[in-house]
C-alpha cells in the first residue's frame, strides 16, 4: 500500500463543504480512477493529497515520508517564456537544484518530443504541449502522479492516443496514479480501480475494480465487457445527477 | 510604401503651412513657417542639440531609476495584502500631485539644479511602472505557482523563475509609458526650476526664446522635443518586443 486516506473532510474557510467522509487506499502500481459530477470536490482531493489544500478532518498518510509526487493539470500550464526543455527541466532545478540534461532528453525522448527541445509552447499543438506536461511530471521520477482531468481539452482523437501512450509510459515508469476525468471509457481503459463519486460534498458512492490485464489495447475497447462496465458506469452517473 | 505615405501626408501639410504664412503676410514673431524653423534649426544646432542632450541625460537618468525603483516598489508591495494597502497610497499620491506643486520643496532641499530635474522626471515616471509591475505580479498563472510549491521551490527561485518572467510584459508596458512622462516631467521640471545659462535643457531654450519672440528657436526646440519623444517611445517599444517576441501573445504578429 503507498497511500491511505482516512475519513477524510474538507470544509473551505468560507463555509463549503466540499468532501465528506473519504476513505480510500492506493495499492503499489494502482490506477485509480475518479469520476464524479462536476463541483464534487475532485480537484479538492487531489490538492489535499499535494498538500496544496489543508484538510478539515481525517488523516493522509504514506508508507514513506516525503513522498516524491507530481501533478498534471487539466491544461498544460507551461512556462511560456521557457523552451521546452527548460521546462521539462524545472522541476529538477526547484526540487534537487540540479540540472540533469540526460535525464530531461531521456524523458523527452519517451514522450516523443525530443526533436522540439527549443520549441517555446505557443510553437506547439495541444497535444505536443500536454506530453511536455507529462515529461514534467515524470522527470523527477515520482511515486505518484496525480492527473486533474489532463486531457479534456483535447481533441478526441488526441485523446486516445495520449491514452495509449500515459499506458506505456507506466508500464515503463512504474508510477502509482491517480486520475480525475470526466471520460468514463477512458476511465475504464486506463484504470484496474474507479471510484464514483457523489455531487457536492463529495463521497465516495461505489468503488469497481477492472481486472482487464495489462498491457492494455485498442481492441479491448470492442469487447463486450468493456462496453457493459461503461454503460454500468453511466447509468451509476446519471442516479447520482438526478438524485 | 510603409514610409511613403506618412511623409509625403507631411509634406503636404508642411507646404500648406508655408503657403499659408507667405498669402497672409504673417510675421515670424508670431508663426514662422516651416522653413524658418529649419533654419533656425540649422544655425543653431550646437546649442541646440546640447541642450537637446541635457534634457535626455535627465530623462534617461531618471527612467532607469524609475525602472529600477518601481520594480523594487512593486516586489515589496506584492509581499502581502498588507503590506499593499498600508503603502501603495503613498505611490498614488506621488502619482496624482502634480510636480509643478513639489518642485519648490525639492529646490530649496536641493541644491545641484541636475539632481533637481531627475528627482522631479523620476517622480512624474515612476508610478506607471510600480501599478504595472504590481499588476502582474499579482497576476501569475494559478496552476504554476502550486507547481513551485509541489516542488518545494525556495523563495528566490520562485520570484527568478515565475514572479519576474510572467510580470516582465506588464512592466514593459509600464515602461513605454513612463518614458513619455519621463521626458514629460523633465520637460515641466526644467521650465519650473528655471535652469539657465549654459547648461539648460531644450525646455528652458524653448522658454527662453518666446521671451525673445525667437519663435523660429522656440519652435525648433518643440519639434526636437516631440521626435525625441516619439523615438523614445519606439525604443522602447523595440525593447519590449526584442524580449517577448519569442514567448508573448502580444508580440506574435512580429510587429511593435
Ligand atoms: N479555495 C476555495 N475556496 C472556496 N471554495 C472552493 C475553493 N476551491 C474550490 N472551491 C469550491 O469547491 C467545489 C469543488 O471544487 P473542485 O474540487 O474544483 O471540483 P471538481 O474538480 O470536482 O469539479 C466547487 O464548488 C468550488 O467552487
Ligand atoms: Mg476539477
Amino acid at each position: 500500500m503507498f497511500l491511505k486516506i482516512e475519513n477524510l473532510h474538507k470544509t473551505f474557510s468560507n463555509g463549503l463543504e466540499c468532501l465528506t467522509s473519504i476513505s480510500l487506499e492506493l495499492h503499489n502500481n494502482d490506477f485509480l480512477s475518479i469520476v464524479g459530477p462536476s463541483g464534487c470536490g475532485k480537484s479538492t482531493l487531489l490538492k489535499t493529497i499535494s498538500n496544496l489544500e489543508s484538510i478539515s478532518e481525517g488523516k493522509i498518510t504514506f508508507s514513506k515520508d516525503n513522498p516524491n509526487i507530481s501533478f498534471v493539470f487539466q491544461e498544460p500550464s507551461l512556462l511560456p517564456w521557457a523552451n521546452v526543455f527548460d521546462n521539462v527541466m524545472l522541476p529538477l532545478r526547484l526540487k534537487y537544484n540540479i540540472l540533469n540534461r540526460e535525464k530531461v532528453d531521456f524523458f523527452l525522448n519517451l514522450v516523443g518530443l525530443y526533436e522540439f527541445s527549443k520549441s517555446y509552447p505557443r510553437e506547439l499543438s495541444g497535444g505536443m504541449k500536454m506530453r511536455v506536461s507529462i515529461a514534467r511530471a515524470l522527470v523527477t521520477e515520482p511515486e505518484l502522479i496525480l492527473f486533474d482531468e489532463p486531457f479534456s481539452a483535447l481533441d478526441e482523437f488526441t485523446r486516445e492516443q495520449l491514452n495509449y501512450e500515459i499506458l506505456a509510459l507506466k508500464n515503463e515508469t512504474n508510477y502509482n496514479c491517480i486520475f480525475v476525468t470526466h471520460n468514463i471509457r477512458e476511465a475504464v481503459f486506463l484504470s484496474n480501480r474507479i471510484l464514483l463519486f457523489s455531487k457536492r460534498p463529495g463521497t465516495i458512492i461505489k468503488e469497481l475494480d477492472i481486472s482487464f490485464p495489462y498491457p492494455r489495447n485498442e481492441i479491448l475497447k470492442t469487447e463486450e465487457e468493456y462496453n457493459h462496465i461503461c454503460r454500468d458506469i453511466s447509468s451509476s452517473l446519471k442516479e447520482i445527477k438526478v438524485n | 510604401m510603409k514610409y511613403f505615405l506618412p511623409i509625403f501626408f507631411l509634406s503636404i501639410l508642411f507646404i500648406v503651412w508655408e503657403y499659408f504664412i507667405t498669402i497672409y503676410n504673417i510675421p515670424e514673431y508670431i508663426l514662422p513657417g516651416p522653413l524658418g524653423i529649419f533654419n533656425s534649426l540649422i544655425e543653431n544646432s550646437n546649442s541646440l542639440f546640447s541642450a537637446l542632450f541635457i534634457t535626455l541625460e535627465v530623462t534617461v537618468i531618471a527612467l532607469m531609476l524609475s525602472a529600477i525603483s518601481g520594480v523594487i516598489i512593486a516586489i515589496f508591495l506584492s509581499q502581502s495584502k498588507f503590506i499593499e494597502h498600508t503603502f501603495l497610497p503613498y505611490a498614488v499620491f506621488i502619482q496624482v500631485t502634480p510636480i509643478v506643486t513639489i518642485a519648490p520643496f525639492i529646490i530649496i532641499w536641493i541644491n545641484d539644479i541636475f539632481y533637481v530635474l531627475v528627482i522631479l522626471a523620476w517622480v512624474s515616471s515612476v508610478f506607471p511602472i510600480i501599478s504595472n509591475t504590481l499588476l502582474g505580479l499579482k497576476s501569475i498563472n494559478k496552476n504554476l505557482s502550486d507547481l513551485f510549491i509541489i516542488y518545494n521551490s525556495s523563495k528566490y527561485q520562485r520570484l527568478r523563475l515565475l514572479s519576474i518572467p510572467s510580470a516582465l510584459p506588464y512592466f514593459l508596458g509600464g515602461l513605454r509609458i513612463s518614458g513619455g512622462l519621463a521626458l514629460i516631467g523633465t520637460v515641466v521640471a526644467e521650465m519650473v526650476a528655471g535652469t539657465g545659462g549654459e547648461k539648460s535643457g531644450l525646455a528652458s531654450r524653448l522658454l527662453e526664446s518666446t521671451y525673445r519672440l525667437d519663435l523660429s528657436n522656440a519652435l525648433a526646440c518643440f519639434f526636437l522635443l516631440s521626435i525625441t519623444g516619439y523615438l523614445l517611445y519606439s525604443f522602447l517599444s523595440a525593447l519590449s518586443h526584442l524580449l517577448l517576441y519569442k514567448w508573448h501573445e502580444s508580440a506574435l504578429n512580429n510587429k511593435y
